[in-house]
């Protein structure tokens, strides 16, 4: 059975493991890495980045001609405000070994310099970025073809191109909530009740606001992605494994540093996530069933150095794009 | 077993009557199509040839539109015609009522024969058109004469505009005087009589819906308790409401639901606990749920946990990820038991069904496909193979077909006939032994 999507779904899986890794395994940094090496908990990471990737996908790329089922979506958006509280956990959790005072909220003040062409999306209530997010360096590594292939509306009908939608959020944590509520907004400001036909019309007005708004985005999108983006890259912390500014490497350098002493065994989730109650408990997945998962439905047989071969050529790619040369 | 299967569009319902006289079916273009099942003819009686010792086929015997697509001119989105629920009403007098709803709307449609035409009008004459009055000079009393059965349908009620969201399900009360329709937030109550107004008795949705997390699946009247129906949701969750307790149902009188198995937990767990349906027993003493993975049996009187769960394709649980992905994993899988409750059944992909015998614990993988199925020859059992060594008559996971889901079964009310939804194909498979 063909799935358009699993090559893009590899294709994410090989960044995440590659990042993570270097975060967490001191002196390993460079080494090529492939979602069956390594610890159990770099493939639950992937695995969580690969669903939050494709529960986006689902919300954003779907323009269907009825209205799309609620029971999905709001199962899906159950699935993305899991994860967000899983990263953020993990975000406050990092810096209780950090022996410097650096704040938590130093990642969100970052955040919040996100450029103003981005910050109708950011959450007021914005989340601590963590470290280790990978979703705004998928938001920001869009292929340079989909910078040009800009729709006008804000749910793009290209199954295949999802960081055309993504690129929007780069506050990447919060944003699809607000997409999320604007099309519950939707759905219920344009539900004819008994009463209401200005209502009806406010929300018509309303919604063609939204995808205007957006649609403004994503035109000015291509010239000011570039110089958004090498902000972005400045900014938001670890996200791009490859990049100029030489601040955040350094940074994650001392973190892993740091990090190196620290009894690791801190990093299952299990006794964390019960402290703390919110967070949905989710048992770590093996390399092994990640791959299985994903193996059956794809053509080709998941070989390890493949997704990192495309990864290389692609970041150059984009790193040209970015960088504007 | 005995087979027979008609093409359609993809069969979208399927429901017996109450007597399983009549089998309805709806499908994805709005379409009605009900079978009547022949009267038994022995040796002497029979008219027809090759008909001698004839079980008792089923044989179209109406069909028609019920609902047309429409267009939210607000939204600009379609509303699909796809006929999600047909429920019958039982007979109390010679014509078949029956509700069928689409996303929005729901219809009261009336089956009725005519075998008889009136003949020897005064003012029209045979073909119906009028005659000129001064022509008449005698006037006659208009007789009925037989004439070829026709099967006429026709909406006696259309409940509209009380659905913001998509209706999942609509429930027959057993006092046969009012039904209920549930959408994704709201349940409402209606008379069979009074199609401009509902009422609301259960409505979950938030004040600010960015907080909606949990959506109403299904819904269903207890089968003797006109008072009673259930309701589940997206989480696994089934509430029993009692109607007399208050006019709006949003405290649940009973609430069902299986702590999580820790061992099992993962990403998914949550969408996979989604209940797809739900459906009282014929005694009204115990609930079936189907969520992806599983059915499970509810006695009323135990709220923390199922009494029985049977594994339907748990060789699936490996391959979630990519069920999530194809957007399979939210396929709604319906359930139905047999006439005694002692038999339950639901479907699965690659066009397998499944059924458990509850007194027994044994269960069988039947497989609906015109392959595989001539008339009278016999369902052969099918199994999945997991892993290691596939034997010869298994199939693989990875070869299942997962375009071929079978979601809606039904079974008669009372004699081992069962009904199978196919995609576009239907099959009907008898007991050989009756």
């Amino acid at each position: 059975m063909p799935f358009p999507l699993s090559p893009l779904c590899r294709y994410m899986l090989g960044k995440g493991g590659k990042r993570k890794f270097d975060e967490h395994e001191d002196g390993l940094e460079g080494k090529i890495v492939s979602p069956c090496d390594g610890p159990s908990k770099v493939s639950y990471t992937l695995q969580r980045q690969t669903i939050f990737n494709i529960s986006l996908m689902k919300l954003y790329n779907h323009r269907p001609l009825t209205e799309p089922s609620l029971q999905k979506t709001v199962l899906i958006n159950n699935m993305l405000r899991r994860i967000q509280e899983e990263l953020k956990q993990e975000g406050s959790l990092r810096p209780m070994f950090t022996p410097s005072s650096q704040p938590t909220t130093e990642p969100s003040d970052s955040y919040r310099e996100a450029p103003p062409a981005f910050s109708h999306l950011a959450s007021p209530s914005s989340h601590p970025c963590d470290l280790g997010s990978t979703t705004p360096l998928e938001a920001c590594l869009t292929p340079a073809s989909l910078l040009e292939d800009d729709d006008d509306t804000f749910c793009t009908s290209q199954a295949m191109q999802p960081t055309a939608s993504t690129k929007l959020s780069p506050p990447a944590l919060s944003p699809e909530k607000d997409s999320f509520s604007s099309a519950l907004d939707e759905i219920e400001e344009l539900c004819p009740t008994s009463t209401s036909t200005e209502a009806a019309a406010a929300a018509t007005d309303s919604v063609k606001g939204t995808s205007s708004e957006a649609g403004t985005q994503k035109l000015d999108g291509p010239q000011e992605s570039r110089a958004d983006d090498s902000k972005l890259m400045d900014s938001l912390p670890g996200n791009f494994e490859i990049t100029t500014s030489t601040g955040f490497l350094t940074d994650l350098t001392l973190d892993d540093i740091l990090f190196a002493d620290i009894d690791t065994s801190m990093y299952d989730f299990d006794p964390c996530t019960s402290s703390s109650g919110t967070a949905s408990k989710m048992a770590p997945v093996s390399a092994d069933d990640l791959l299985k998962t994903l193996a059956p439905y794809s053509s080709q047989p998941v070989a390890p150095s493949q997704p990192f071969k495309m990864d290389l050529t692609e970041l150059d790619h984009i790193m040209e794009v970015l960088v504007g040369s | 077993m005995h087979e027979g299967s008609v093409v359609a569009d993809i069969i979208s319902t399927v429901e017996f009557n109450h007597t399983g006289e009549l089998l309805a079916t709806g499908d994805k273009g709005g379409r009605v199509v009900i079978f009547q099942r022949e009267q038994e003819v022995s040796g002497g009686e029979c008219k027809i040839k090759n008909q001698v010792h004839r079980r008792g086929e089923y044989n179209v015997y109406s069909t028609f539109q019920s609902h047309e697509p429409e267009f939210d001119y607000l939204k600009s989105l379609e509303i699909e015609e796809k006929i999600n629920k047909i429920r019958w009403l039982p007979q109390q007098n010679a014509a078949y009522f029956l509700l069928s709803t689409n996303d929005k709307t729901v219809k009261l449609w009336k089956v009725s024969e005519r075998d008889k035409r009136p003949e020897g009008y005064n003012l029209k004459d045979e073909e119906g058109r009028l005659r000129d009055p001064a022509t008449i000079t005698t006037l006659r009393v208009p007789v009925l004469r037989p004439m070829d059965l026709m099967v006429e349908a026709t909406p006696r009620r259309v409940f509209a505009n009380a659905h913001t969201y998509h209706i999942n399900s609509i429930s027959v009360n057993s006092d046969y005087e009012t039904y209920m329709s549930a959408d994704d937030l709201r349940i409402n109550l209606w008379n069979f009589e009074i199609t401009n107004q509902s009422f609301n008795i259960v409505d979950i949705k938030p004040t600010n819906m960015e907080e909606l997390t949990e959506v109403i699946t299904a819904a269903e009247f207890h089968p003797h308790h006109c008072n009673t129906f259930v309701y589940s949701s997206s989480k696994g969750t089934i509430r029993l409401c009692d109607m007399r307790a208050s006019a709006l149902c949003d405290r649940h009188t009973k609430f069902f639901e299986e702590p999580e198995d820790p061992s099992n937990r993962s990403f998914f767990s949550e969408i996979i606990s989604s209940i797809s349906d739900v459906k009282f027993s014929h005694s009204g003493r115990y609930i079936m749920t189907r969520d992806y993975l599983t059915v499970k049996v509810w006695d009323l009187n135990m709220e923390n946990r199922p009494i029985e769960t049977y594994q339907v394709h748990d060789y699936l649980r490996s391959k979630l990820c990519s069920l999530y992905e194809n957007d399979c994993i939210f396929d709604k899988f319906e359930c139905v038991w047999n006439g005694s409750d002692s038999v339950i059944m639901t479907g699965s992909y690659n066009n397998f069904f499944r059924m458990f015998d509850r007194n027994t614990k044994r269960d069988v993988t039947l497989e609906a496909s015109r392959e595989n199925s001539k008339p009278r020859a016999i369902l052969k059992p099918r199994k999945v193979c997991v892993g290691g060594k596939r034997r010869k008559d298994e199939i693989s996971v990875d070869s299942l077909d997962f375009s071929k889901k079978i979601l809606h079964t039904a079974w008669h009310p009372s004699e081992n006939i069962i009904a199978v939804a196919a995609t576009n194909n239907l099959y009907i498979f008898q007991d050989k032994v009756n």
